[in-house]
Order: structure tokens, then C-alpha cells, then sequence
């Protein structure tokens, strides 16, 4: 144990050397791994993600006069996760075995991917760098087909802003831990709801608490680490 | 190829890997949800015998002033509440209170042994113009001598739930059972009418067995009943349900109708009111929400569950709910195992003599019935079991094949606890011994 905090010790330690790493006209490559933290109202459980990130240190820098050391760049972002949407939130279902029904709360697993474009700042702040961004892009959601028995796909725009916080662990390698703010735009949370309306159940409508207040313009959460990488880094 | 570079390469691999291990039982990840639902068949009652008029006739003699006639299968009156008695002239709403002759008769039957009961009557006699009903099964023998028959055309009968009765009556109904008795100036009574009465006959409203019950069911510790289209109660009268064991007489009032999820707000008023959920003759849709938890009763105890009219005013509901049936249905065997906490009861039976245990009959009976609620066999080892036992405390007990005396008997408490965070009931061991 003691040798495994000396060796974090020793990577913090040197990440204060290593802080210049992201220079102009570079490129950073990311790996996002993190948990996606959705707005109650859209229905969907929670769910870990994974995405990719490249990032161009662009060489014209409106924060090089303010701040010494600063970045600015643009780039893409995409990630892709499978939440599952709260059957709770939606009708359930009465399944007849004679004389007993089942009441079942429908879910289905999709698949998310969002992916845009933003804009990166940051300054160095002693062996660290603080980085913000902001952007925007799209969002889609791969329905399951074998819930809604056909295939189908909703894509909407959304926008996105977040910020963190970077160590360079090498010259050309470096770990992230953001956040990021991704609110959804046209959002409709009936197109999520798997059930048909001849097997909804009208026995027992209060068997579930009603649902949560929704939104066409819900805000999710997103906490990530990201593992990142420098060609040419120095 | 650099540290770097594999670095990378490997935190995109780990991280696909890790999605894909993602997985769902091939069902997808929809959930039950609470207990599941017994379903039951409800509709109109077999048994159900309504109010009625019997006998009515008026004298013949010049005078004209006295009527009488003999009211049968009224519903039980709650405590502080009264039938009135009230005569109507439909053309002007004059009305007059009549006091009359009442004589009550209840009769009923008390068993004397297992295979033969006696049939009991008791009458009482009072002068009043109003009445109460206690027990189910009384009729009432009403002789009206009033001098104001001549200037009335209508008997009626109120509950006294409406109110004390108006000098006059407007368009509005009122009263629940009415028979006329005069039409201009010729005297001859009519057949009694059993629903709201109105001056203007446009108004009146016959009461008839009208309702599309959309279900039924038993939902764990409780009973949901759904309708649509119920037709108004009589003035005066409202639904409730309830459940009634025949066997035994037991009767609880699991409550009234309430407006539809998640108003749930009662329709006690349904008979007259002009809320959301009326319109002229109907109740558009209503519920029932018996909470047999709540009320401390498992529905095993029960053979029927009806929803009956009774008069609504005075001080309690009525304890008995007459027989004013409107829709009913027969408790489902099967109900015994869809008890939410469902215990075990099991034994063997011993025999000191070494006489074969082989069809001994086992009985489970509530503490409180009068009658077993199960009956099983023991096998040639002595051994039985009672799989599906609601929480509650029972006697078991034994009788030998052939033989006709309890030879032994226990008193179990079936509890229940939690097991893996489930409530369960209680498996309980039994010894039970016989010569």
C-alpha cells in the first residue's frame, strides 16, 4: 500500500513538469469512462458510458493575453451508453393466466449516443489545468426493438457544457476527471414507453406512484475519468 | 509501438469490454410489480331480494282512512337513523307524516343441534311515523289511519338520512319506496315502485339492477372493485360493499364507492347529488377499495362479496347489510393462497392404540368461526399439512375415520416474519393425538 501511494506521490509530483504538455496546434485524444446521471423526468435509470474525445489546440488563443499557459481548442466528443427506462413511469401491463393477472412495469434497454462539437479552454493552475467547454450536438436513441417490435430511432439536438480538471501523468499521457452538463432539446418521453394500449391495466391505476414531472428540454448529468493522449506531447 | 499508444489502446478496449458485458435476462428488464391480481366475476345477484310491498289495500268503507300494507326486505337502518312514513299529494306536494301502527316481525332461525333448528319470531309493536330496521330478516306491517289519506295520493317511504320531512315536496325525487293509492277521486292502490320517488312522474327514477363492472380482484391484503355506469341508488340509499360468510352469518362492510383514481373521493351522495361523476340516472364510474388489512379479516372467512344499497344517515353505518344485493360474486377458492403472508400448518396424528391413523380427518378453524375453514386427511403415517394458512390464530383438530367426536385438538397463532426480506408466514408443527 505504501509503495502504491508513493507511486501516485511521484506521478502528482512530476504532473508539475509535464503541465505545458497540451501546446497549440497539438491534438488530444480521450477515453471517457464514467457514469451518465439522468434528469428524473426522462425516465431513464442511470447508467455508466463510454466515449471519445479529440480535441485541436487551435493557435489562435483569446485567453493567451489573459492567462499565461492557457488553451483554447475545438473538437468532438462522442459516447455511447444503454440506460434502461423506468418501467414506473409508464402504464403498466395486465398479463391474464386464468384467474390471476400479473401487473408488469415495462422497461427496455436502448442504446444512447451523443456526439458533438465544442470549444475547450484551459489554464494551468499550479501542477493542474482547469479546463471548461461548451457545445453542442446531437443525440440519439436506438430504441429496442424487440420491446417496440419495430426499428426505430430518435435523433434530437442537445447542448452541452462541463468543465474539470487535468493531470499529465507523461509527456503524452494524462488523466481527466470532468463533468458535463448535456440538456436535450424536443425531448419526449412517451416515445420511451414500450406498452400497447390493449394490455394496459385499468384494475389497479394507482398501483404505481404517478410519474415523475418531465420535460422537453430535460438536463443530465454526466461524471467521467478520462484517459488521454498527446501525439507528440512534450 | 509506444507505452503511450498501447496505454490508450487499452482503456478503449477495457472500456467496450466492460459495455458489452452489460447484459438483460432474456425477458428484458420489465418488472412485476406488487402482488398478483385474483381475479373474480361480478355481476348481478343471484340472491338478492330488494324491498317490496305486500298486502296494501285501503278501506273501503266511506271514510277512506286507513291504509295499510306490509314492507318487506328492508336493509337495516344504522344506529340514529329511521324510515319515515309519508303521505304525498303529487298535485300540490302537500305531504303529512303519517304516525301509524307499526308491528315489526323478525323471524329467524336458531339451531338446536347439527341437523335441526327452530324457526323464532319476535314482534313488537309501536306508534310512530317513523321506524328503524334492525336485523335483515323483519318485516314491517304498517297500518296508517289518518284523515289526511283523503286529500294524498302517495305512500312513501324516506330514510331519514334526507331529513326531516319538507311541508311540501318540489320536482325533486325523494323516498325511496312508493305506492300509490289514489288517482282523482277513485281510490285503488297500486303496485309499489321500488327507487326514487318525484311528484312529476318524468322524475321518478326505478330502481333495476344496471352496471358494467369493469373487474374484480383481490390485490394482495386488498379487494378492488371497478364500475362503470352504476344506476343512481334510491333516495336515501347508497352502495357499499361488502363480505359475508353464509355459512356462518359473519358480515363486514369493506366501505362505499369513491370516484375514480386518484380522486378516491366517496359517493355517499350519489342518490341525489349533482357532482362531476353523475349524470341524471347514472354514476358514470366509481371504485371500491377494501383494505381487509386495515379491517383485520382474510377473505377465506368469507363465501360472497356483494355491493348492497343501504340507507345512509343517524349516527354508524348499519352493522348487517340486508339483502339489497345489486352485484355480487363468490370468493374464489384459490383466495387462500393469494394471502399475502400465506403460513404452513402441519403435524402428524398419533394414535395411542396403534388403530390405523389412515383418513383421520384434520380440521383448521378460526378461533372466531363456527365452521373449519379447511379440512385435510392424514396419511397412513399420521402425517398432514395445511399449505396455504393466512396469519391468524386457529384450533385444529381431529376426528378418526369413522368416528364422530374431536379426539384431540391445538390452538395455533400462524405468524409471520421476514425471510430474505420477504414477509412470510409461519410454518408450525402439530402433534395431535387420538386413542
Amino acid at each position: 500500500m505504501r509503495r502504491l501511494i508513493a507511486l501516485v506521490g511521484a506521478v502528482l509530483l512530476g504532473a508539475s513538469s509535464l503541465e505545458a504538455q497540451t501546446q497549440a496546434k497539438m491534438f488530444d485524444l480521450g477515453v471517457q469512462l464514467g457514469q451518465q446521471v439522468f434528469d428524473k423526468g426522462t425516465a431513464l435509470e442511470n447508467t455508466p458510458f463510454v466515449g471519445l474525445d479529440a480535441t485541436y489546440q487551435l493557435p489562435w488563443n483569446p485567453l493567451a493575453l489573459a492567462v499565461k499557459g492557457s488553451t483554447f481548442g475545438i473538437g468532438l466528443a462522442v459516447d455511447v451508453s444503454r440506460p434502461v427506462t423506468r418501467g414506473d413511469q409508464f402504464p403498466l401491463v395486465a398479463f391474464d393466466f386464468g384467474d390471476t393477472t400479473f401487473l408488469y412495469a415495462v422497461a427496455q434497454r436502448i442504446t444512447l449516443v451523443q456526439a458533438g462539437v465544442q470549444a475547450v479552454a484551459g489554464i494551468p493552475i499550479g501542477s493542474a489545468r482547469l479546463f471548461g467547454f461548451v457545445g453542442s450536438g446531437i443525440y440519439s436513441m436506438f430504441l429496442d426493438p424487440r420491446a417496440e417490435r419495430h426499428n426505430e430511432k430518435i435523433t434530437k439536438p442537445m447542448a452541452t457544457f462541463g468543465g474539470g480538471i487535468n493531470y499529465a501523468l507523461t509527456s503524452t499521457i494524462g488523466i481527466r476527471a470532468q463533468a458535463r452538463a448535456i440538456t436535450y432539446t424536443q425531448f419526449d418521453r412517451s416515445k420511451l414507453d414500450a406498452t400497447v394500449g390493449y394490455i394496459q391495466d385499468r384494475r389497479i391505476r394507482d398501483a404505481l406512484p404517478p410519474p415523475d414531472a418531465t420535460s422537453k428540454t430535460p438536463t443530465n448529468v454526466q461524471w467521467s475519468l478520462v484517459f488521454h493522449y498527446i501525439p507528440g506531447g512534450k | 509501438m509506444r507505452a503511450s499508444q498501447l496505454t490508450l489502446a487499452a482503456a478503449v478496449g477495457a472500456a467496450f469490454v466492460l459495455a458489452a458485458c452489460q447484459t438483460d435476462p432474456i425477458s428484458g428488464p420489465s418488472k412485476i410489480v406488487g402482488e398478483p391480481l385474483l381475479d373474480m366475476v361480478f355481476g348481478p345477484a343471484g340472491n338478492a331480494v330488494f324491498p317490496t310491498v305486500t298486502g296494501a289495500r285501503i278501506t273501503a268503507a266511506a271514510a277512506r282512512d286507513t291504509i295499510e300494507f306490509t314492507v318487506n326486505a328492508l336493509p337495516p337502518t344504522g344506529a340514529g337513523n329511521t324510515y319515515q312514513i309519508v303521505l304525498v299529494d303529487t298535485a300540490s306536494g302537500a305531504t303529512t307524516a303519517a304516525t301509524a301502527r307499526i308491528i315489526r316481525t323478525v323471524r329467524s332461525r336458531r339451531p338446536v343441534n347439527r341437523d335441526s333448528s327452530v324457526a323464532v319470531t319476535k314482534v313488537d309493536t309501536s306508534n310512530a311515523a317513523q321506524f328503524s330496521i334492525a336485523d335483515t330478516a323483519t318485516s314491517v306491517a304498517i297500518r296508517i289511519a289518518n284523515v289526511a289519506i283523503a286529500t294524498r295520493t302517495h305512500v312513501v317511504l324516506r330514510s331519514a338520512g334526507e331529513g326531516s320531512v319538507p311541508a311540501s315536496l318540489t320536482t325533486a325525487r325523494t323516498g325511496f319506496l312508493s305506492f300509490r293509492f289514489k288517482s282523482g277521486t277513485t281510490y285503488a292502490v297500486q303496485s309499489a315502485m321500488f327507487g326514487s320517488f318525484a311528484t312529476t312522474t318524468a322524475n321518478r327514477l326505478p330502481f333495476v339492477v344496471s352496471a358494467y363492472v369493469v373487474n374484480a380482484n383481490f390485490w394482495g391484503d386488498q379487494v378492488r372493485l371497478n364500475f362503470r355506469n352504476l344506476i343512481r341508488p334510491p333516495a336515501g340509499f347508497r352502495y357499499a360493499a361488502w363480505m359475508l360468510d353464509e355459512r356462518t352469518g359473519t358480515a363486514t362492510r369493506l366501505g362505499g364507492i369513491l370516484s375514480p383514481v386518484p380522486e378516491n373521493a366517496p359517493l355517499d351522495d350519489a342518490d341525489l347529488g349533482t357532482g362531476k361523476w353523475y349524470n341524471n340516472v347514472g354514476i358514470l364510474e366509481a371504485q371500491v377499495r377494501g383494505d381487509m388489512k386495515a379491517l383485520n379479516i382474510v377473505p377465506q372467512d368469507y363465501t360472497f362479496i356483494t355491493l348492497a344499497l343501504e340507507p345512509y344517515g343517524g349516527t354508524a353505518v348499519p352493522a348487517r347489510p340486508g339483502t339489497a344485493y345489486v352485484l355480487s360474486a363468490s370468493i374464489p377458492n384459490s383466495v387462500a393462497s393469494r394471502s399475502a403472508t400465506p403460513g404452513k400448518v402441519f403435524g402428524t396424528v398419533t394414535s395411542a392404540s396403534g388403530k390405523s391413523l389412515l383418513n383421520t380427518t384434520v380440521y383448521l378453524q378460526g378461533i372466531n368461526m363456527t365452521v373449519p375453514g379447511q379440512v385435510g386427511s392424514a396419511s397412513a403415517t399420521g402425517t398432514w399439512q395445511f399449505r396455504a394458512v393466512p396469519t391468524g390464530a386457529y384450533k385444529v383438530y381431529a376426528i378418526p375415520f369413522g368416528d364422530a367426536v374431536i379426539r384431540d385438538s391445538a390452538t395455533v397463532t400462524v405468524g409471520a416474519k421476514k425471510v430474505n426480506n420477504v414477509l412470510t408466514g409461519d410454518s408450525l408443527f402439530v402433534t395431535l393425538r387420538i386413542p
